[in-house]
């Protein structure tokens, strides 16, 4: 959809193409001021070298530019600018950066999908190259309506010159277009050097307390060095071509009336052509060359703006379409045609499930790690530890059951109700909540961190079973305490906790956590244990290797390599794990 | 969060000077190529003067294509010269503003933590290359192109001058107050700017930090909210940047009055010359040229201008990150030789009036090794970064080698100490780079033994490139267990004094972590170390056990030696089930 002509301009446009239209037609009405002042300039002229004794009195005309001028900078500088360009301009960013938020934040399964750095580069550059583009492009379709009439003036006076100028015009052309290439080709390389070296910064800002501890400070700064040396040399190329394409302009007026001048000598001479006309000629030369400019720069600006449209449509495996209803002015965000509004799935049977996994198969791309046709059940309302080595496909199981790790194979029946080979769209709240091993928290307070939009009225039961009451206590401004960006404020466990509170409060049946309890000391690890598993409301899945987790497990999965070596209850297992084993011998002190 | 706000200070010019100073040369040779420049376009309305004035005159067809050709010649020696002066400006920008950016990060890198509570890295990454990059713009084209224009607006009028001196004195006095009105506007809307500016990185850092953590969010159904929260933050953006676009209109809209009222004046007076004064129709298009002449570089000063007022923006806002100073103060002091004895006298520290610390005192002899427990949050981790200068306490002393750590140069106190935080970050990038952060003084053969002591063998002999394949985000994955011996195996490269090892076993199974512990008792093996422990069988491997409460040393002891002789040790600090 994306890919046609039509398709491109409606997602520019969202929904604006009346109010971009009213912008052209506006920008048509200022060219043509310009145009009659030309018409009034030759009149001048004629009259003053005595070449023509009718027509308006040379006061007149000096008052008609006077009134015209005014009439064309006020309409301009009270209408247009302020007014009708930063409407459409910033709508359209806002539409696409809204578009393209809601479309990366749920990457389709089979996506291949770029780094969040390239994905933030096009929603800031690429959405604002594109508003960009709305407002620069009706400025031009005014300039060649203009063009297109002073050339048709030009010719009705005198058909040699104007050829001429439109030959030198052509050269000109086809001299812009060799540099052009150039430019292109440059402006690809220092774009993607500039890519790499907002990666690269990106990355170690992000990291800058552990290249601290690293004492890499001088190292790094001499990566980023190498890095902008790099792009310095591919930018300065190509400003060269940018240079030279913008002198080459700015010289063309000047060539014309070089021309304009040899060809005009015998003309004068034998009075075919008046001196008002030959200040016409100049006059409109050097407007002409305002749309040759404009010409040079919109193969630029088409080139940018075609590359930001396609960049955002593969980063979004192109799932962006136009977007309707939008109205910054009113707070209406609207919608993306073609997308069926969000729906949260339906709300589960009461009850915790019994979920069994059956072959369960997963490829992590570029990784040893995987599964290998792993199935279990688990007891409703029940937890089941996985438990193995480092790299053995604990979080990949997770993940996959989930329905997170692209090309995973196997089925997951809820109650014996097999779930649709998608599962994202299912195993979210109000039916499953979830805890990565490494949980993300966002800049804003713990409330808004554990909630993410839910009503408050379960909040202070979930932040007891996460044992965060003592930490909030300990902080002057509690639940309202802003966490920076990653949660960096709380420490480890801490994070972990909030993260369990934001699973918790969602009060789903179905539960998984990844090693939640890594960071935390084995007191507060049993006490939030004791919360997740309060009142066998939730079935859950946990990957953990902590004594105070695998006493109150109902099964132990062990995973090896990506398969399933053993399962069943943990003291069953005693005999084909050392792993359990050696956890139970301190379980078993009890 | 009030107190956080980024400060106005001035901007310290003499910053940019001093960069620019040290390419003077170029910049001299610009001095030289702009006048030459501006000169050839000065001369061209003279001769099409004397074009007209012989043709109305009925002059020779020969002295008129002479005219012509002076005319022409003129275009192309332009042409030249203004590539030139384009070429080394686009030149002289990109190396000095490198400069900049490379102050910059330096100067980032030296930011204490707080700092990167305050800013997330898409903004850093915005203000340390979107910024330097609009200031480059400034450097190359905006200062060139307006000093070429100013230039140009004073040659108009002396030629104007020349011309008529009617010209002149109609036209001086219009052009002082088109300046001084330009002028007096100028820099009205950079505020406004720096609005539109702050809430568009605000957005992009939102957007990144919620599409980084968009696994989280869609796992527990807070999409709705964050898009909620975005669309906010779309219409908070809306909002500012119209606002800034109309405060920005003032400039313009005057240039382009006071420019029309110059062709009307100029057309004005050349009718009264002509009809009173008996001007010639020549000197009448000249002057009428010059008008149109002084309407190019005013048109351009505008649209430079506005440019420059974004460019101002980006100035402050890198002023703004210069001025940040969440550095730990440089004591300049050497830290005498040895392991190193830490102590801590009466410390006191709390974030954001969040106590962390209170009166906490303890000495660890050197060479000793000690284990710190006591439930998450209680203040060990900011113990370690005290020690490693990333905090100074609010009150009290912290001490190594009998030294406040104050008075030391943080470089060399940082050489001696290795620090190993719970915060593993894996960057895009090789296994090398993980490794070293691109420092290239170890060789391979050091990288891939401290990737095998820490029990990565496997996983190292399975990478395709060995330590150049990629990994991270976009490379071989690494389950976060991976992640934290990576950490450890950074550690192993160094050769410090004193240790301090935060969570050093977590998210491992026993058998790696068994394997593990042995790798860390060799490297804190006759070392001063400090290692926040969460199991009881890290506390086989050091001398010591500090319990640390709610921002309290509670105790300070030596280890019990295990009686029943297994690993177990007896302290309470971890009920792991035994009674």
């Amino acid at each position: 959809m994306t890919t046609t002509g039509a398709g491109r301009a409606r997602l520019l446009l969202a929904g604006r193409g009346r109010r971009y239209a009213v912008l052209a037609a506006v920008w048509a009405v200022l060219r043509l001021g310009m145009l009659a002042l030309g018409l009034l300039m030759q009149t001048a002229f004629d009259s003053l070298s005595g070449q023509s004794t009718a027509g308006l009195n040379l006061w007149s005309v000096v008052a008609l530019v006077a009134g015209i001028e005014a009439a064309r900078i006020s309409l301009q500088f009270s209408t247009v600018v302020p007014w009708l360009e930063p409407r459409m301009q910033y709508h359209t960013v806002g539409a696409l950066r809204m578009s393209l938020f809601e479309s990366l934040l749920e990457p389709p399964p089979q996506a291949a999908h770029g780094s969040v750095g390239e994905a933030v580069a096009t929603v800031g550059t690429d959405a604002a190259d594109a508003g960009f583009f709305v407002v620069w492009s009706p400025i031009n379709i005014a300039r060649w309506l203009f063009a297109v009439a002073a050339i048709t003036i030009m010719m009705r006076i005198d058909v040699l010159i104007t050829l001429s100028i439109l030959g030198l015009f052509v050269l000109i052309v086809a001299l812009m277009r060799l540099v052009h290439g150039r430019m292109v080709a440059y402006r690809e390389q220092s774009r993607a050097q500039t890519a790499r070296v907002t990666e690269a910064l990106r990355e170690v800002t992000g990291v800058a307390l552990g290249v601290q501890a690293a004492r890499a400070e001088k190292a790094v700064t001499r990566h980023l060095d190498r890095l902008n040396a790099d792009r310095a040399r591919v930018a300065i190329a190509e400003e060269l071509a940018v240079v030279v394409q913008r002198s080459t302009l700015l010289n063309a007026a000047p060539l014309g009336t070089g021309v304009v001048l040899l060809i005009a000598a015998p003309a004068l001479s034998s009075n075919r052509l008046s001196i008002g006309d030959m200040v016409l000629f100049t006059f409109y030369l050097q407007l002409l060359v305002d749309t040759l400019a404009s010409l040079g720069v919109l193969t630029v600006q088409l080139q940018r703006v075609l590359v930001a449209l396609r960049r955002m449509t593969a980063i979004t495996g192109g799932r962006l379409h136009p977007r309707h209803g939008m109205d910054l002015d009113h707070g209406r965000p609207g919608a993306m045609t073609g997308v069926p509004p969000r729906q949260p799935p339906p709300p589960p049977a009461a009850g915790p499930p019994t979920i069994t996994v059956t072959d369960l198969t997963a490829r992590h791309e570029g990784a040893a790690q995987g599964l290998a046709g792993v199935g279990f059940t688990m007891p409703a309302g029940q937890l089941t530890v996985v438990m193995g080595q480092v790299g053995a496909g604990k979080t990949t199981l997770l993940r996959a059951l989930l329905g997170q790790v692209p090309g995973a194979t196997g089925e997951v029946r809820w109650d014996d109700v097999p779930l649709p080979a998608d599962r994202r769209a299912v195993l979210v709240p109000p039916r499953c909540a979830y805890t990565p091993q490494v949980p993300r928290l966002f800049t804003g307070t713990i409330r808004e961190n554990i909630l993410l939009g839910l009503p408050e009225d379960r909040l202070a039961e979930a932040v007891t079973r996460s044992a965060l009451d003592a930490d909030l206590t300990a902080m002057p401004d509690g639940l309202d305490t802003v966490i920076g960006p990653r949660g960096l404020r709380l420490s480890g466990g801490q994070a972990q906790r909030v993260a369990v509170a934001r699973m918790l409060v969602r009060r789903t049946p179905l539960v998984l956590c990844d090693d939640v309890s890594s960071a935390l000391d084995p007191e507060t690890s049993d006490a939030l244990w004791e919360g997740i598993l309060r009142d066998g409301g939730s079935t859950v899945l946990a990957v953990s290797h902590r004594p105070e987790v695998l006493r109150r497990a109902a099964l132990v999965v062990v995973l090896h390599d990506g398969r399933l070596t053993a399962v069943g209850a943990p003291a069953d297992l005693l005999d084909s794990s050392d792993e359990i084993r050696r956890l139970w011998s301190a379980v078993a002190h009890d | 969060m009030a107190s956080h706000e980024p400060r106005t200070a001035a901007t310290n010019w003499a910053r940019y000077v001093a960069y620019v100073g040290g390419h003077r040369r170029w910049f001299l040779l610009l001095a030289a190529l702009i006048p030459l420049d501006v000169g050839t376009q000065l001369v061209a309305p003279q001769v099409v003067r004397r074009f007209i004035d012989a043709a109305v005159g009925g002059r020779s067809q020969a002295e008129l294509a002479g005219y012509a050709m002076v005319f022409v010649v003129l275009a192309v020696v332009r042409q030249v010269l203004s590539t030139g002066t384009g070429w080394v400006s686009g030149r002289v920008a990109w190396r000095t503003t490198n400069e900049v950016r490379h102050d910059l990060l330096a100067h980032v890198l030296r930011q204490g933590p707080t700092f990167f509570l305050r800013h997330p890295p898409g903004e850093l990454v915005d203000r340390m290359d979107g910024d330097v990059t609009r200031l480059a713009k400034l450097m190359s084209e905006l200062v060139l192109d307006i000093a070429v224009q100013l230039l140009m607006i004073i040659g108009i009028v002396v030629a104007l001058f020349l011309l008529d001196w009617r010209y002149g004195a109609l036209f001086t006095p219009l052009a002082l107050v088109m300046l001084l009105l330009l002028r007096r506007l100028l820099g009205r809307a950079v505020p406004l700017i720096a609005d539109r500016q702050r809430a568009e990185a605000g957005l992009l850092g939102y957007l990144e930090e919620n599409l980084t953590g968009r696994e989280d969010l869609n796992a527990n159904g807070g999409t709705t909210h964050a898009l909620q929260t975005a669309w906010e933050r779309i219409t908070h953006h809306y909002r500012l940047a119209r606002r800034a676009a109309r405060a920005t209109v003032t400039w313009p809209a005057a240039v382009q009055a006071l420019t029309a009222v110059n062709l009307c004046a100029a057309l004005a007076t050349g009718v009264w010359l002509s009809q009173n004064r008996g001007a010639s129709v020549g000197t009448v298009f000249a002057g009428l040229s010059y008008a149109i002449l002084l309407r190019m570089p005013l048109v351009s000063i505008t649209s430079r201008f506005q440019d420059v007022e974004n460019v101002l923006g980006s100035v402050r806002r890198i002023e703004e990150l210069f001025g940040e100073a969440h550095i730990v103060p440089d004591g300049g002091g050497v830290l005498p030789p040895g392991r190193g004895a830490v102590s801590f006298t009466g410390v006191n520290f709390a974030y954001d009036d969040r106590p962390v610390l209170s009166d906490v005192s303890f000495t660890i002899p050197a060479g000793r090794r000690v284990a710190l427990v006591g439930r998450s949050g209680g203040g060990k981790s900011t113990i370690l970064r005290m020690l490693f200068r990333q905090y100074d306490p609010q009150a009290g002393t912290v001490s190594v080698g009998g030294v406040d750590v104050r008075q030391l140069d943080v470089d060399a106190l940082r050489s001696r100490i290795t620090l190993v935080t719970q915060d593993v970050h894996v960057i895009a990038g090789t296994l090398r780079d993980n490794l070293t952060f691109y420092d290239d003084r170890w060789s391979d053969e050091q990288l891939r033994r401290s990737v095998e002591e820490v029990g990565l063998d496997t996983w190292y002999a399975a990478l395709p490139d060995g330590l150049d394949t990629r990994i991270g985000p976009g490379g071989a994955g690494l389950s976060a267990g991976e992640e934290q011996l990576l950490a450890l195996a950074r550690a192993l490269l160094t050769d410090p004094d004193i240790v301090l090892l935060d969570e050093p076993s977590a998210r491992l199974d026993p058998h790696a972590e068994r394997r593990l512990r042995r790798t860390m008792e060799r490297f804190i093996e006759g070392r001063t170390a400090l290692v926040i422990a969460h199991r009881p069988e890290t506390l086989t491997i050091v001398d010591d056990v500090m319990v640390v409460e709610e921002g309290r040393v509670v105790s300070l002891t030596p280890r019990p030696d295990p009686t029943d002789g297994t690993d177990e040790p007896a302290d309470q600090r971890f009920p792991v089930g035994r009674s």
